[in-house]
């Protein structure tokens, strides 16, 4: 199965919230967590829209979901004994809080799932990309990693012994936006709004061609091999944002072992 | 490529095994009541499966000291049944697990907190170890010895419908042959407390669709279909996965919107991909929450698609609650369960539909009615919404 990566994009401090997330209602009851999140989505899509590319639905996979606003509805039930709470920390705590924003936020009423699987929510989230967009379900796909490590659970981790036994636990918030090969057009929705939005001036995009196969690859083309380092709490979108480096540097392929899965990275020609 | 439902386990407020769901339908026996296992102030009722941890650790056969949360041990006692049930052979298969859980291992996460929140190098540390998503589905995979391919959604109320979305676009795909679906969710004080600072909890016992219902009542449980790609091994089977669709209401992290555009979407793209032309379900085993907002946007989304001539249609949360992540599979689990008795279930209490609706909800049982195209529905926060069709024919 196969795609292209059109987007990626990370967290950073000059994404201006006010701009990503107009309306303030929303902006003032999401965490920082979420805002991020939110913005960081966001940003990709409208980069994939300079490309002509339309995002019609949003996977998200997250290990421990909205740790600071669980932490918070907890916190204050116990020390309310659980009398005149504010619903706004729980609402917001669902693992799928930043998914549902980001179509809330931009109108997109496709596909929309969350998973959550510990240190493999993000492979199992993009095994589910490659799959709709195989369905023709989908055109463009808005794929998040987004998972906060707060001071409770390094803490938490700390007493566990987990620090020592496995790779640190680190915040993540990385999108990327994935679409179909030419060849394999959708046959739904935004199809015709897509072919009439080509014959505009877009940017033109430099893509990646994404594989994931059990057969091996030549080696020759794919130099570069990343492996996946588990095991985390969190999800992680590490060895992708690798690779997509390794090829920005001028590698002609890189390939990633996760697990029991290979996924293949080059430039799109 | 035909999904065929060979399994089927299930545990909740009504009690454990598909059987004793099957009579507490068939009699109209509910299961809400206040809760005697989660100690609360609120006085409500809830849908509480009748065991304590120790009950459900001895019906596992599992050590009484061992550390597991709510949501797993009842996952595990519901999958252990739906595997059983389908008589598949665990280790020469490699099967599959995708789980549905809202707040996983919340129910111990609670009771940690209250310790470490006065003295951070207090409280039991193996309790917060099964705090996140994957920990149930794990525990699952590995008390059965199931070795497939796993992955756990959290989508909130939706997500155990999601997962046996998934399990069948995977074999459908043909990227699994067997694969264990649903969801569990235990009670915890977390969303107990969440939904009555919602203001959104019935003090009283829930009257979905009704005129008068004044919000829903908490449920737990979990439960699992084993679904195989037809034509694997002989299996009579319970029916098919015929249809699914996912959409996004896109409206409020929480409301649903007023003309329910997200359960409309959700509805008529699974009813597409079922590919039955004109049929209509012959039953929809409804969300319907008791919440006022839900049930009117749920009401007014059927009547979009069929006008004055909406299929028959249920709530039983009615009988368990709302048991949030669990719900989609318990209530799938009852629409296969509503064929194979070919019966239509009933929604307890409803008495008389809002003035702005044409439609009404099945109040009695019905019988000797032959059902072969059922739906049914979850939605969830995060506009999350997901429609499966299960059939008796592929």
């Amino acid at each position: 199965m196969r795609c292209l990566i059109s987007v990626y994009q990370l967290w950073s401090d000059d994404l201006d919230f006010k701009s990503l997330i107009p309306d303030s209602n929303l902006r003032r009851r999401m965490s920082l967590f979420v805002k991020k999140g939110v913005a960081t989505g966001l940003q990709a899509i409208l980069r994939a829209e300079k490309m002509g590319i339309m995002v019609d639905s949003v996977i998200t996979a997250t290990g421990l979901g909205c740790l600071e606003d669980s932490e918070k509805f907890l916190r204050n039930y116990i020390t309310s004994g659980e009398q005149l709470l504010n619903p706004t920390p729980f609402i917001q705590s669902t693992h799928n809080t930043i998914g549902g924003q980001i179509a809330l936020a931009k109108g997109i009423h496709g596909y929309n799932l969350t998973f959550s699987h510990r240190s493999n929510s993000f492979i199992t989230a993009l095994i589910d990309v490659l799959l709709l967009l195989r369905e023709k379900e989908s055109y463009g796909v808005l794929l998040g990693a987004v998972d906060e490590v707060t001071p409770t659970l390094n803490l938490l981790l700390n007493r566990l012994g987990w620090t020592r036994k496995h790779v640190e636990s680190k915040s993540v918030c990385a999108f990327f936006v994935l679409s179909a090969l030419d060849s394999e057009e959708p046959t739904k929705l935004f199809a015709d709004e897509m072919r009439e939005n080509q014959k505009a001036d877009f940017d033109s995009p430099r893509q990646i061609l994404l594989e994931i196969c059990t057969t091996p690859y030549p080696i020759d083309t794919f130099p570069v091999t990343v492996q996946t380092a588990n095991y985390s709490f969190v999800a992680t979108a590490d060895s992708i944002v690798e690779a997509i480096g390794r090829l920005e540097q001028g590698t002609t392929g890189v390939k990633i072992i996760d697990g029991e899965f290979n996924i293949y990275l080059r430039w799109h020609s | 490529m035909a999904v065929k439902v060979t399994g089927l386990g299930v545990i909740s407020a009504l009690g454990l095994g598909v059987s004793v769901h099957e009579e507490a339908l068939k009699t109209g026996r509910h299961g809400l009541k206040p809760s005697a296992f989660l100690k609360t102030i609120h006085k409500v009722p809830v849908g509480e499966v009748p065991y304590d941890l120790f009950d459900l650790k001895e019906i596992l056969k599992i050590p009484r000291n061992r550390t597991l949360s709510r949501t797993a041990l009842l996952g595990m006692i519901a999958a252990s049944e739906a595997i059983n049930d389908s008589q598949i052979d665990v280790k020469r298969y490699k099967i599959g697990v995708i789980s549905g859980t809202s707040v996983g291992g919340m129910d111990l996460t609670s009771l940690f907190y209250k310790d470490f929140i006065d003295d951070q190098a207090t409280g039991s540390i193996s309790m917060v170890a099964g705090h996140d998503c994957f920990d149930s589905t794990q525990r699952i995979a590995q008390y059965l010895g199931l070795t497939g391919y796993s992955t756990t959604i959290s989508t909130a109320c939706s997500s155990a419908a999601n997962a046996i979305m998934t399990g069948s676009r995977m074999i459908e795909a043909e990227m699994l042959d067997y694969v264990l679906v649903g969801g569990s969710d235990a009670l915890s004080l977390f969303t107990l407390n969440g939904f009555k600072s919602l203001m959104i909890l019935d003090d009283e016992l829930c009257r979905p669709f009704d005129r008068n219902r004044k919000g829903l009542n908490l449920g737990e449980g979990a439960a699992f279909l084993v679904l195989e790609r037809e034509g694997l091994r002989d299996h009579r089977g319970y029916g098919y996965v015929k249809g699914w669709a996912n959409a996004n209401d896109a409206y409020h992290q929480t409301a649903s919107s007023e003309k329910g555009d997200g359960a409309y979407l959700a509805m008529t793209q699974a009813l597409k991909k079922a590919d039955i032309g004109n049929q209509r379900p012959d039953y929809i085993n409804a969300h319907g929450t008791g919440t006022s907002n839900n049930d009117s946007s749920e009401v007014k989304a059927m009547e979009r698609i069929w006008g004055d001539n909406v299929p028959a249609f249920s709530s039983t949360k009615s009988f368990t609650g709302h048991a949030l992540g669990a719900a989609g599979a318990i209530e799938g689990l009852f629409s296969v369960l509503s064929m194979r008795n070919k019966m239509i279930w009933p929604t307890l209490r409803f008495d008389s539909s809002d003035v702005d609706v044409l439609s009404r909800p099945e109040a009695e049982l019905i019988t000797n009615c032959d059902l072969k195209i059922v739906m049914s529905n979850s939605f969830g926060f995060g506009g999350n919404c997901t429609s499966l069709i299960f059939s008796t024919d592929k």
